[in-house]
C-alpha cells in the first residue's frame, strides 16, 4: 500500500499538478508517525500509511491555502476537507484528496483502537480523489450510544464529572492548535482587549474555555477527534464533540461536512427550528 | 483619564418617588472618572439641559451618562445637547431608571434604588469606553411606492405627485378604486361614493408623476430607507397597450362561471372582464382560471370581435425590479366571514347578507341596477333586520375591537332603504351606538327620528328560515323582552379584519403585526403613520379599522412624511453599525451568512502587507447595527460601534459586582 501511495504521489508531483503532498511518515519509533510535507518526486519514498496514522491532516489546509496539495486523507478526514471547503477556507481545485483504505487506528497510548474506529462506516473512503488500498468490510453504522448513556446522568452527576475533567486541563491550547476548524487568525481565548476569558489555569476559566469553543465548533466540528488525541491530561473531549454531532443530527438534521449545499444550523433560521434550549 | 458627569433626573415624582435619587448621585460622584453627579427635577426641560451644558463646560467633562428615561424617549434629546457642548454625541449613555426601575419595582424602593444605582454604574463602565463616532450619509432616491389603489393609496399617491415627486402605485386588482368604489352613499353627508372616489381615481391616472400598475404584486423587498430595491410582479392581463376599452371582448365573452368580486359574489362575471364600468385603467383582463380557452383550448370569441387586436393569449407574467425611496403600505381590508356565527346561518342562509353586500344590491350600478330584493328569489322586500358588531366587539371570535364604521353604516343603510322603499321597515340590533365623529351622532339620531329605524339594544341569538321568511329571535334588553321579527332579508354589519395575506405581506418588509394582523405603527399617538421599519409608512385599513375621513387624512399624512423624507439632500445614518476587523477575520463568511439586510461583502483584499485574503466588509450604507454578525463571528472579528465587546463585558463585570455604596 505504501508504494501504491508513493507512486501516485510521485506521478501527481512530476506532472506538476500539486506543490505539496502532504501525508505521514515514521517517526522516532514504530508506534510513531508524523505529518510529511514532501515537494519532490525523490522525496515521496518518506511517505507510509499504516494504523499509527491518527492525525487528521486536513489541520494543514488553512495553512497552506494558496497552494495546490496533495492530501492523504483518512475516511473520517475527509468530512474536515469539504467543511473547510464550504467554510472557504481554500478552493476544492486546489487540494487533491488522496483517500487512504483503514482498518482503524490505534491510539499508542493505550494500544487499542480509538472509540471511532469502532463504529466507523467510512473504512473505505467516500468522495476522495484517488483511493489508495481496500479496507475490510466496513459496514458499521455510526451510533451514539455512549453519548445517549452518558445523557442519562443527572445534572449534578455530569457537572460534577466535568468539573473533575477540566480541573486537570493546563491550558495547553492543543485541543485547539490541532482542530481543523479553529482557524482563526486570533482566538478569543488568548485576546486581551476585550479580555473575553481569564488567562489563569482555574477550574471555571477551563471549563469556560472549552464551554466556548465547543459552542464555536457546533455544526462545523466533523468528529474527527484530533483534540481528544492531542490532550496531553486526556479530558474525554470525544464526549463533547460527539454530543455536538448528535444535536447537530437529531436537532437540525445536519452533519458537517456531509452536504456541499446545506447551510450550518447556527447561521440560519427557520420557524420550525427545535427551541429545547430555551427556557 | 474620562472626564464623565453623571446627570440623575426625577422625572418629577416618576423617578424621584420611587428611586432615592441623590443617593444615586452621590453614589455616582465616588465612581472612577465621574467628575460631577447632580440630581435635577426634569433633565430633559431647558433649565436641565443647561445644567449639563454649565457641568461641561466648568468640569470639562468629556462624556456623559443621563439616568433618566429610556433611551427611546430622550437619546437624541441628550445628544443633542452634548453636540450643543461641543461633545461627541456619542459619547453620551443613558441609564433608564424610570421604565426599568421606578415603574415597575414601585413596591420595593430601597432595592428600586440599588438597581437604578447599578444602572447608572453600569452606563458608567459603557460610556467610560465610549468612542467619538461620527454621523454618515446616505444618498435617496426620489421616487415613492405606494402599494394598494384604494382610496388610501390613491389619496397618497396624488398628494406625492402633487409635491413633484415621482410615484408608482401598484394595485392587486385590475382596476384601483378599492372598497370605496364598492360603496353606494357615504356618511354622514349621503353622497354619492363613485361621484367623489371617480375624479380621484381618474386624477391619478392622468397625473404625469404617477405611473399606475394595476393587476400587480409586490413580491420582494430588499434595501432601506432611501433605497429601497423591490420586485413586483405584473400579473398577465392576456390583454396588451393597443386596447381602447371598448368593452366588445366583456359583452362576447360566453364564460358566466366566475363571480364578481366587486359586486361581493351576487353576480356572475365574465372571463375578460374589468371589475367596473368606470374602471381606471379601463383595460380588461383575462381571469384564466374562469377562461373557456384557457380552460378547453377553444374559443378565442374576444380575440375574433377585439377591433384593436388587442388580446394577447401568450401574455405571461412578468417581473420588474425597481428601486424607492420610501413606501407607503395601503392595502386595505377584508371584510370579517361570517360563516362561523352559528346564530346567523353560519353563512349559508342566502338572505342573510354582508353590509357590503347590501352596498352592491342599493347600488345603481350594483347586480341589481338599485332595485334591493332577497338573493334567494329576488322577492322585493319589507322587513329588514340589521345586526351589529358581526366580527367586532366579540371575544369569543377572537374579534374583541370595534370596527369603528359598522355603527355608521347600518344607520346609512337604513335610512337608504327607507329613502327607496318608504313602505319598508328596518330593525337594528346594537350593542351600543358608536358615532363620534363630525356629524355622526346627528346622522343616527336622523335615522331613528326621520326614518323611524327601530333600534333595538340586544343580540340575536338564532335566525330561522320559515315560510320563504326568515325568523329573527333576539333581546331586546331595554325592555326585557324577548323579539322574534318576520325579516324578508339580514343585513349583518360585518367588521373589518386585515387582508388575507397580510402577515405574509409584512414579513417582505419586517414590519410587525398585532395579534390580528393589522399593520403596527411606531407609536400609537406620535408616529401613526410611521413603521418600525424607517421609510415605510401605512395608511388607511391595513393599520386599523377607520372610515374615509380618517383613511384620507393618514394617507395624507403619509404623503407628508414621505416629502418630508425626500426634501432633504441626503438621508443621515447612525453610525451605530458594524464594523470588521479585516486582520482577524478568518473569512469564513458566517456572518455574510447570517446578515438579514445583505450588509457584508466578502473581499479579497491585502490586509498585510503582501498578504492578500478572502475577508468580511460592511456596507456602511446599509448595514442597520442589529448586531447578528458580531453573534455569529467565532474569532471576535466584527464589532458593533457604540455596542463595542469591551463596552459590553465591561458592563457585564459592572453589573455582577456588588455595589460599595457608604
Amino acid at each position: 500500500m505504501d508504494k501504491e501511495l508513493q507512486d501516485l504521489i510521485k506521478k501527481l508531483l512530476t506532472e506538476k499538478k500539486v506543490d505539496y503532498a502532504i501525508g505521514y511518515e515514521k517517526a522516532y519509533d514504530e508506534f510513531s508517525t508524523r505529518p510529511a510535507f514532501v515537494t519532490s518526486a525523490e522525496d515521496t519514498a518518506r511517505l507510509i500509511f499504516n494504523k499509527y496514522c491518527i492525525n487528521n491532516l486536513g489541520l494543514y489546509l488553512t495553512k497552506l491555502k494558496k497552494n495546490k496539495i496533495a492530501l492523504i486523507c483518512k475516511g473520517c478526514d475527509i468530512p474536515t476537507v469539504r467543511e473547510l471547503v464550504k467554510e472557504k477556507q481554500f478552493s476544492r481545485e486546489n487540494v487533491i484528496v488522496i483517500g487512504a483504505a483503514c482498518d482503524g487506528v490505534l491510539d499508542k497510548r493505550t494500544g487499542k483502537q480509538p472509540e471511532k474506529c469502532l463504529n466507523c462506516g467510512v473504512k473505505q473512503p467516500k468522495g476522495a480523489d484517488f483511493t489508495v488500498g481496500t479496507a475490510k468490510d466496513s459496514t458499521t453504522a455510526r451510533n451514539f450510544n455512549d453519548v445517549a448513556e452518558f445523557e442519562k446522568k443527572s445534572s449534578k452527576e455530569k457537572m460534577q464529572f466535568w468539573d473533575r475533567q477540566f480541573e486537570k486541563c493546563i491550558r495547553c491550547y492543543a485541543c485547539r492548535n490541532v482542530c481543523p476548524v479553529c482557524y482563526c487568525p486570533d482566538c478569543f481565548a488568548q485576546r486581551s482587549m476585550p479580555e473575553y476569558l481569564n488567562k489563569n489555569v482555574d477550574a471555571e476559566e477551563n471549563k469556560m474555555f472549552h464551554m466556548i469553543r465547543m459552542q464555536h465548533v457546533f455544526g462545523r466540528c466533523t468528529d474527527c477527534k484530533a483534540c481528544d488525541t492531542a490532550c496531553p491530561v486526556n479530558i474525554p473531549l470525544t464526549l463533547l464533540t460527539k454530543k455536538l454531532a448528535k444535536d447537530a443530527k437529531e436537532l437540525f438534521n445536519y452533519e458537517s461536512g456531509a452536504d456541499m449545499d446545506a447551510r450550518p444550523p447556527l447561521s440560519t433560521y427557520d420557524e420550525d427550528d427545535p427551541e429545547s434550549g430555551i427556557m | 483619564m474620562a472626564r464623565i458627569g453623571v446627570f440623575v433626573c426625577h422625572c418629577g415624582t416618576n423617578i424621584a418617588g420611587v428611586v432615592d435619587v441623590t443617593r444615586v448621585a452621590k453614589y455616582a460622584g465616588s465612581l472612577p472618572g465621574v467628575k460631577v453627579a447632580v440630581d435635577y427635577k426634569f433633565m430633559c426641560s431647558d433649565p436641565g439641559q443647561n445644567t449639563i451644558i454649565d457641568a461641561i463646560k466648568k468640569y470639562g467633562l468629556d462624556r456623559l451618562v443621563v439616568s433618566a428615561c429610556s433611551p427611546r424617549m430622550h437619546e437624541a434629546t441628550f445628544r443633542r445637547t452634548a453636540e450643543r457642548a461641543g461633545i461627541n454625541p456619542y459619547m453620551v449613555e443613558m441609564a433608564n431608571i424610570r421604565e426599568h426601575v421606578a415603574w415597575v419595582h414601585s413596591d420595593d424602593k430601597e432595592l428600586a434604588t440599588q438597581k437604578a444605582m447599578k444602572l447608572m454604574e453600569m452606563a458608567v463602565a459603557k460610556v467610560r469606553r465610549s468612542e467619538a463616532l461620527s454621523k454618515m450619509f446616505a444618498p435617496i432616491e426620489k421616487r415613492a411606492l405606494v402599494i394598494g389603489g384604494g382610496i388610501a393609496g390613491i389619496q397618497a399617491a396624488l398628494d406625492i405627485a402633487g409635491a413633484g415627486y415621482k410615484v408608482l402605485l401598484v394595485e392587486k386588482e385590475p382596476s384601483i378604486g378599492g372598497r370605496m368604489a364598492q360603496l353606494d352613499k357615504t356618511f354622514p353627508t349621503l353622497d354619492c361614493s363613485a361621484c367623489i372616489l371617480t375624479p380621484k381615481m381618474v386624477a391619478a391616472a392622468q397625473d404625469p408623476n404617477i405611473t399606475l400598475l394595476t393587476y400587480a404584486e409586490v413580491t420582494e423587498v430588499c434595501g432601506f430607507v432611501g433605497q429601497f430595491e423591490v420586485k413586483i410582479k405584473k400579473k398577465a392581463k392576456s390583454v396588451n397597450s393597443k386596447c381602447i376599452g371598448c368593452g366588445v371582448c366583456t359583452t362576447k365573452c360566453p364564460s358566466k362561471k366566475a363571480l364578481s368580486e366587486f359586486d361581493e359574489k351576487l353576480a356572475p362575471r365574465k372571463a375578460i372582464y374589468t371589475p367596473f364600468p368606470q374602471a381606471v385603467p379601463n383595460v380588461p383582463v383575462i381571469d384564466r382560471t374562469a377562461c373557456t380557452f384557457f380552460l378547453t383550448g377553444k374559443c378565442k370569441i374576444c380575440e375574433k370581435v377585439c377591433p384593436t387586436g388587442a388580446i394577447d393569449y401568450t401574455q405571461q407574467d412578468e417581473f420588474i425590479k425597481e428601486k424607492f425611496g420610501a413606501v407607503v403600505v395601503a392595502t386595505g381590508f377584508d371584510i370579517y366571514d361570517h360563516s362561523n356565527y352559528g346564530e346567523y346561518g353560519y353563512g349559508e342562509i342566502k338572505d342573510v347578507i354582508t353590509g357590503l353586500q347590501f352596498e352592491r344590491l342599493i347600488s345603481s350600478t350594483g347586480p341589481t341596477a338599485g332595485h334591493v330584493t332577497r338573493p334567494s328569489d329576488h322577492r322585493e322586500v319589507k322587513n329588514v333586520v340589521f345586526i351589529q358588531c358581526v366580527g367586532s366587539r366579540d371575544e369569543a371570535k377572537k374579534r374583541p375591537y370595534c370596527s369603528r364604521v359598522c355603527c355608521m353604516y347600518t344607520a346609512k343603510q337604513a335610512m337608504l332603504l327607507k329613502d327607496h322603499y318608504p313602505e319598508t321597515q328596518a330593525y337594528v340590533f346594537y350593542i351600543d351606538i358608536r358615532s363620534a365623529g363630525k356629524n355622526y351622532e346627528e346622522f343616527v339620531q336622523r335615522a331613528q327620528n326621520e326614518y323611524g329605524v327601530l333600534y333595538l339594544r340586544g343580540r340575536v341569538s338564532k335566525i330561522y328560515e320559515r315560510a320563504n321568511k326568515l325568523l329573527v329571535k333576539g333581546a331586546d334588553t331595554l325592555s326585557g323582552a324577548q323579539v322574534e321579527i318576520e325579516a324578508d332579508l339580514v343585513v349583518l354589519a360585518n367588521g373589518f379584519e386585515p387582508k388575507k395575506g397580510a402577515k405574509e405581506f409584512a414579513q417582505l418588509f419586517h414590519m410587525s403585526s398585532d395579534q390580528y394582523g393589522f399593520y403596527n405603527e411606531l407609536h400609537p399617538k406620535l408616529a401613526p403613520v410611521e413603521t418600525a421599519i424607517s421609510g415605510v409608512f401605512v395608511a388607511g385599513c391595513c393599520q386599523s379599522p377607520k372610515d374615509i375621513p380618517d383613511t384620507v387624512a393618514m394617507a395624507s399624512a403619509t404623503a407628508a412624511k414621505v416629502c418630508a423624507l425626500f426634501a432633504k439632500e441626503k438621508l443621515e445614518v447612525e453610525p451605530l453599525i458594524a464594523g470588521v476587523n479585516q486582520l482577524t477575520c478568518s473569512g469564513c463568511e458566517t456572518c455574510y451568512n447570517v446578515c438579514p439586510y445583505s450588509a457584508i461583502e466578502m473581499k479579497d483584499k491585502e490586509v498585510k502587507r503582501g498578504e492578500v485574503r478572502h475577508v468580511a466588509e460592511v456596507l456602511e450604507s446599509v448595514c442597520k447595527g442589529c448586531g447578528a454578525c458580531v453573534g455569529a463571528c467565532y474569532s471576535k472579528a466584527v464589532d458593533l460601534k457604540g455596542f463595542t465587546d469591551r463596552q459590553v463585558l465591561d458592563q457585564v463585570e459592572t453589573a455582577t459586582a456588588p455595589i460599595t455604596d457608604n
